[in-house]
């Protein structure tokens, strides 16, 4: 890891609304070197999409962001928004969640990929931007590449959508490629076969991943590191090794507790979180996950913790109570 | 609509599945995927549409008759014959009037005058009505609120009323219907600018827009190369209305004295002269009217076969 290619710090991000702001980030920090892959796990809500799209600079105007995102060393924060563009789709693209609606369906696949290689290097020609468009397909797994290049996007399978918007992503060779529950909207059979391809455009861009998602299962297969939200702040951040095997969180012990296992007899009944998120208009004082922690202490209510590295272990953890446990299962 | 089912598969006793038709496009590839570009798609499916290829061909009629038929005729549309009030019989066609000038000369005369209002007006419409629809749209804000208090406001204004006055000036001189192509057009762009305003603010929350601003497309792209293509099918609709609605506009105008100015003629000169006559010298009246009515039909039914052709989800009539 020479670089980081992304540091974010003490991002805040305030939606206005009737009811009052909406805090769905609350004070978030990260940062991610090159090539490496990062999972944002949590619920819905819980503020993961919200902060990428901050560091894409594709929030609507009535959201406030306040804080840093650093890419490359260069603060992106109140720059203006033509530089923004030649950075999004060239050194960090995006991949959205539901690829059935994120392809203009007037136009054909080909040039919209063509067209995210245009925006970049206007100098191309039109013929070679589409040989390209035709190339990366080919990358994505895409039989007869160079005839379906000239389709629509009615004519493709969820699946080879998935694959066309990952070719649209790496079009430009990014730096930083944020997935944004990129297997939500998909087969189960064909979520394996997804997030190979994504490996494979990693591998050929060299680029790194933020992978955005709820299914546990999906990070532990690709991600380096991971970074467990809740309420949009981070639960817990370390490799998949650490958070899941000996986590240090309570919300992230009820997310593992709620999974099936593999390995178990059939007679454990799964165990969910009690409870639900909570508002973001008024998060609960102290710690956010206080209400539905089984080991909520008085603590818990009174002062919000920070995430800090928790000693003898890789990862950090945003619970007063941390060292004591170890990867123990609420009961 | 609706299409007749398409002709029956292979009889049973045929070669079955699986067996080429003989003529069967070559460009089969193996998954059964043939090469269609966007614009044999969508000519495919238009070709299909039979009331709109009727009208199509119908509207080129027309338009044939109208522009290429006064080189063919021996007669004028300016000059008086020695054949005054004539019926319409093997030489007059559609007769002549109380001059002798020949009818169907003049009809053919007045469509050329009257289509290249109506077309004229419907594409400078079109564009602005479109570009302002779909710029309120896409920036809201202080930019929507203006420009649509703007297409409120020539709406409230009384269109007939604006023409008079503004005909009246022009009155007379040489070229008196480009004035008119102007005042028409701009007052029948505030409809459509509220449809494409109303399309783009759905269209812009579309998922394929936030797509397209994350590979860093600018505004104008996003407004040019991904709202109005989907907005495609309102606007061609919309287009083939005013079309004809500008030819009922022009026609009311010259009806009324106010429009195009003899010595040239067009279709609603044509049947403000033949009005009175309509009891006795029927073919002074009917033939503009009937040429209106068609002209209006065809180009109404042709945009209805363009906005099935265009929007590529429909499948009901399948290239």
């Amino acid at each position: 890891m020479a670089g980081s290619v992304l540091e974010v710090e003490n991002l805040h991000v305030t939606f206005a609304s009737p009811d009052g702001p909406v805090k769905a980030v609350r004070g978030l920090d990260f940062s991610i070197g090159d090539g490496e892959s990062l999972g944002i796990v949590g619920e819905s809500g819980s503020g993961k999409s919200v902060s990428m799209l901050a560091v894409m600079g594709l929030l609507p105007r009535n959201a406030t962001i306040t804080g840093s995102i650093r890419f490359r060393g260069q603060e992106l924060l109140g720059r203006p928004e033509a530089e923004l563009r030649k950075l999004r789709g060239g050194k960090m693209a995006m991949i959205f969640q539901d690829p059935m609606t994120s392809l203009n369906p007037v136009l054909t696949v080909g040039f919209q990929i063509a067209e995210a290689i245009e925006a970049h290097r206007p100098d191309t020609d039109r013929k070679g931007r589409l040989a390209r468009a035709a190339e990366l397909l080919d990358l994505v797994g895409i039989p007869n590449a160079t005839t379906r290049v000239r389709q629509y996007p009615h004519e493709f399978s969820g699946g080879m959508r998935q694959r066309a918007m990952i070719a649209m992503a790496i079009a430009n060779d990014p730096d930083l490629l944020v997935a944004d529950e990129p297997t939500t909207a998909l087969d189960v059979t064909i979520q394996a076969q997804i997030m190979a391809v994504l490996e494979r455009a990693q591998e050929a861009t060299g680029a790194a991943i933020v992978l955005i998602t709820h299914d546990l299962g999906v990070v532990a297969g690709t991600a380096d590191r991971v970074m467990v939200m809740y309420a949009g702040r981070a639960a817990e951040t370390g490799t998949i090794y650490d958070v899941f095997g000996h986590s240090r969180h309570p919300y992230t012990l009820g997310l593992l507790a709620s999974l099936p296992r593999l390995d178990d007899t059939g007679r454990e009944r799964l165990v969910p979180i009690p409870g639900s998120p909570p508002s973001m208009v008024h998060p609960p004082p102290g710690c956010a996950f206080n209400p539905r922690c089984p080991y909520a202490r008085a603590l818990c209510k009174a002062e919000m913790p920070v995430l800090r590295p928790i000693e003898g272990t890789g990862q950090c953890s945003a619970c007063h109570f941390a060292e004591d446990l170890n990867g123990a299962r609420p009961t | 609509m609706l299409e007749p089912r398409p002709a029956p598969g292979p009889l049973p006793g045929a070669p079955g599945p699986g067996v080429p038709e003989p003529g069967a496009p070559d460009e089969l590839v193996e998954f059964g995927v043939e090469v269609r570009s966007q614009w044999r798609l969508v000519l495919g499916r238009f070709f299909r549409h039979r009331l709109a290829m009727a009208s199509l061909f119908l509207l080129a009629l027309l338009v044939v008759v109208a522009f290429l038929g006064p080189h063919l005729s021996r007669h004028d549309y300016t000059k008086p014959g020695p054949d005054l009030s004539q019926a319409p019989s093997i030489h007059h066609w559609f007769g002549t009037n109380e001059l002798g000038i020949d009818t169907f000369a003049q009809v053919q005369r007045g469509a050329q005058r009257s289509i290249e209002v109506a077309f004229l007006v419907a594409f400078l419409s079109t564009t602005f009505g479109s570009i302002v629809g779909a710029l309120a749209g896409f920036y809201r804000g202080w930019i929507d609120t203006v420009l649509m208090r703007l297409t409120d406001l020539f709406l409230t204004i009384p269109t007939l009323a604006v023409l008079l006055v503004v005909a009246a000036r022009y009155r007379g001189s040489r070229n008196s219907w480009i004035p008119i192509v102007l005042i028409i057009a701009g007052f029948t762009w505030m409809p459509l600018a509220r449809l494409v305003r109303g399309v783009t603010l759905s269209l812009r929350e579309r998922e394929f827009v936030e797509a397209a601003r994350a590979v860093g497309a600018s505004n104008a792209r996003i407004i040019f190369r991904h709202i109005l293509p989907n907005s495609l099918g309102p606007i061609i609709v919309n287009a083939t209305l005013v079309v004809a609605g500008a030819i009922l506009v022009e026609t009311a105008l010259s009806f009324l004295g106010f429009g195009i100015q003899p010595p040239d003629v067009s279709l609603g000169l044509l049947i403000s002269n033949g009005v009175q006559a309509a009891n006795t010298r029927w073919w002074l009246f009917y033939p503009p009217g009937f040429f209106l009515l068609l002209f209006c039909l065809a180009v109404n039914f042709v945009g209805d076969g363009l906005r099935d052709a265009f929007d590529p989800q429909q499948t009901r009539v399948r290239a």
